[in-house]
């Protein structure tokens, strides 16, 4: 996958984007795709997950507020 | 046991690339369908960031190559028995679905920002202010969605949004797009977060049809 589009802030914008990305790659691998049902999935790592949202988004809030009037 | 990346057409190629855990990828055929796998990954199905970007590789490189269905991360089934199985019993799902993300591929939009703070509500219980500010952060989210996703939905065949994924994204769509539209989609995205100074879009792609491989969408 390519970074399609970057987001206008300044500075730090690339570590940003790439942590928005490994969220959406998260939310696709672990939350979509075609299930097999009735087989052995793995138990997924919830845990994870919401470090990955966590760290992308305390980034994202950090951005926002350096950038509020 | 073998570890399912993806379906897609009998014919398609297999990626030339590596598998999890550096195991080669092999094409399974039944019928008019092929899984794409690898026998028993070292490691196992650990939800790395690295395994889950290996995965993503594989499923690209048959992505750029045809259509294709992309398993969840961590799928595995015990044998070849199982596995003929699996493509037998769904084949007219997974058909319908190929056809379906045939010459297209997903884009991913996420809208960040930060919601007003709801105003001090007197005399109400903790409990009840609680359930109040997040029924109104919703409502909030749900109107910038109701702004945005419109936009991005008319540039697409099938579409899926979710509100508040987590607390600084105030919502998340996943959009089915004809390839030759991906590059009005970018310029779509880019122009809407020039136009909002209070959110942050941002558009990444494209993905394999993830979102899109089941029976979901509008």
């Amino acid at each position: 996958v390519s970074a399609a589009t970057v987001s206008r802030t300044e500075g730090g914008t690339s570590v940003r984007h790439r942590d928005v990305t490994l969220v959406e790659l998260v939310d696709r691998l672990l939350g979509a795709g075609v299930v097999i049902s009735g087989e052995i999935t793995l138990a997924v790592a919830d845990i994870d997950l919401v470090n990955l949202e966590l760290r992308a988004l305390i980034a994202s809030a950090d951005t926002l507020a350096s950038r509020s009037p | 046991v073998i570890y399912v990346y993806a379906i897609a057409d009998r014919d398609a190629a297999a990626p030339a690339g590596p598998g999890l855990g550096g195991t080669l990828v092999e094409r399974f055929k039944e019928g008019r369908l092929a899984a794409f796998v690898s026998h028993d990954p070292p490691g196992g199905t650990q939800p790395t960031e690295a395994a889950l970007w290996q995965h993503e590789a594989v499923v690209e490189e048959l992505m750029d190559a045809g259509a294709v269905l992309p398993m969840r991360f961590g799928s595995v089934v015990l044998g070849e028995g199982d596995l003929r199985e699996l493509l037998a019993s769904r084949a007219a799902d997974f058909h319908r679905a190929l056809a379906r993300v045939r010459g297209r591929v997903e884009l991913g939009v996420r809208a960040l920002g930060r919601l007003p703070v709801p105003e001090p509500r007197a005399g109400e219980s903790d409990g009840r202010r609680y359930l109040l500010d997040k029924l109104e952060r919703r409502r909030d989210a749900a109107q910038i969605a109701d702004q945005i996703h419109p936009s991005f939905d008319v540039l697409s065949v099938a579409s899926s949004r979710r509100l508040l994924p987590s607390e600084h994204v105030l919502f998340a769509g996943a959009y089915l797009v004809e390839r030759e539209q991906v590059g009005e989609f970018e310029r779509r995205a880019r122009c809407l977060d020039h136009e909002r100074a209070d959110l942050e879009l941002v558009c990444t792609g494209p993905w394999p049809p993830y979102s899109f491989a089941g029976g979901e969408g509008k």
